[in-house]
């Protein structure tokens, strides 16, 4: 199964056209951010819609809360790669399955001891290509250096890493393929680049559907058979 | 001398405007390489385009195997040549371009 998981579509029409984009593509699945305003439980086309929660607090109370209010409702929980505190207690936190690092290095640092926890909890890391296709010289070349220094870091930690489109126009949709060679340009090693692509993310959501089905209670616990 | 081993690459370009003439499209390709690798990589990759259709944006791009992921990654890079918004798909990656002859057609 292959899912595009950060895509960003404002109304029914552009999510619509980001679909038959994404299925031009080949991908089987997207997620979107259930943020905006579409009823993503619609079906359409026959590109699978996941819907995707973006913590958008910046202190760890109130991402803690908003945690626990996606957690039922979306299927991928992303936290961004903020601050140190908020950072670690986002790889910490089972409930987030992704760390979204921004483009801005003095506000997006990944550190080892972030990416230790998170390779604990299994929380991948993930680098959105958008930046990379509007962004052009000196611009583009601080974002490569961000880009390829928190998946180095990540690497040598064991993290795993998740590359999206993070698109928000049908263009800046990448095919799988192509995401896995723009992976290579920020310094993972083709099969790495391969597995960011075509094995993280399916994990994350077969994991994730396991967590929300009825008989799972906790990890290591859930109901097989009930009694009479 | 050694013979350099060269690959195929069969691919899509995905566009929204005006059609890009071959000419454009191995410019704003090496203009990218050349930008994202350097100049020797340009030099070294030996990128043609062996086959190109503007109007569905199907082609065969050629270059060598020891540049090939910065050739692509450079291609998959692109978002704009001249006035047309684009996005380049590879498909399929061959030795020969008889095989990829055989999957276009």
């Amino acid at each position: 199964m292959l899912i595009d998981f950060n895509v960003r579509a404002d109304t029914s029409e552009s999510l619509a056209e980001m679909l038959q984009a994404a299925r031009v593509l080949g991908f089987d699945a997207i997620a979107v951010s259930n943020n905006t305003r579409i009823n993503l439980g619609k079906e359409v086309s026959d590109i699978e819609l996941l819907s995707r929660a973006d913590i958008t607090s910046r202190s760890i109370r109130g991402m803690k809360t908003q945690a626990g209010q996606h957690r039922k409702r979306a299927l991928i929980i992303a936290a961004p790669l903020r601050g140190v505190l908020t950072a670690n207690w986002a790889a910490e936190d089972s409930r987030v399955d992704l760390l979204t690092l921004h483009t801005d290095k003095t506000q997006s640092r990944l550190r080892k001891t972030t990416a230790k926890l998170a390779a604990q909890n299994e929380t991948a890391l993930e680098i959105c290509i958008d930046p990379l296709l509007h962004t052009w010289g000196l611009q583009r070349s601080k974002i490569i250096k961000t880009y390829r220094e928190a998946a180095s870091v990540a690497r040598d930690a064991g993290m795993p890493i998740v590359l999206s489109s993070g698109a928000s126009r049908p263009l800046s949709l990448r095919s799988p393929k192509a995401l896995q060679f723009i992976g290579t340009a920020l310094g993972m090693r083709f099969q790495e680049a391969k597995k960011a692509v075509f094995e993280i993310p399916e994990a994350i959501v077969s994991r994730n559907r396991h967590k929300m089905s009825e008989g799972h209670i906790a990890p290591g616990l859930e109901i097989v058979q009930e009694g009479q | 001398m050694k013979m350099e081993k060269k690959r195929h690459l069969l691919f899509k370009l995905h566009r929204l405007g005006p059609p890009v003439i071959e000419r454009h499209l191995v410019s704003a390709i090496r203009s990218s390489l050349h930008t994202l690798y350097g100049e020797v990589c340009v030099a070294t990759s030996k990128l043609y385009l062996d086959e190109y259709d503007s109007t569905n944006g199907e082609g065969i791009l050629q270059c060598n195997l020891e540049n090939l992921n910065e050739v692509v990654a450079a291609a998959c890079m692109l978002s704009r040549i001249e006035e047309t918004e684009v996005s380049f798909q590879p498909l399929k990656l061959s030795g020969s371009l008889r095989s990829l002859k055989q999957t276009s057609h």
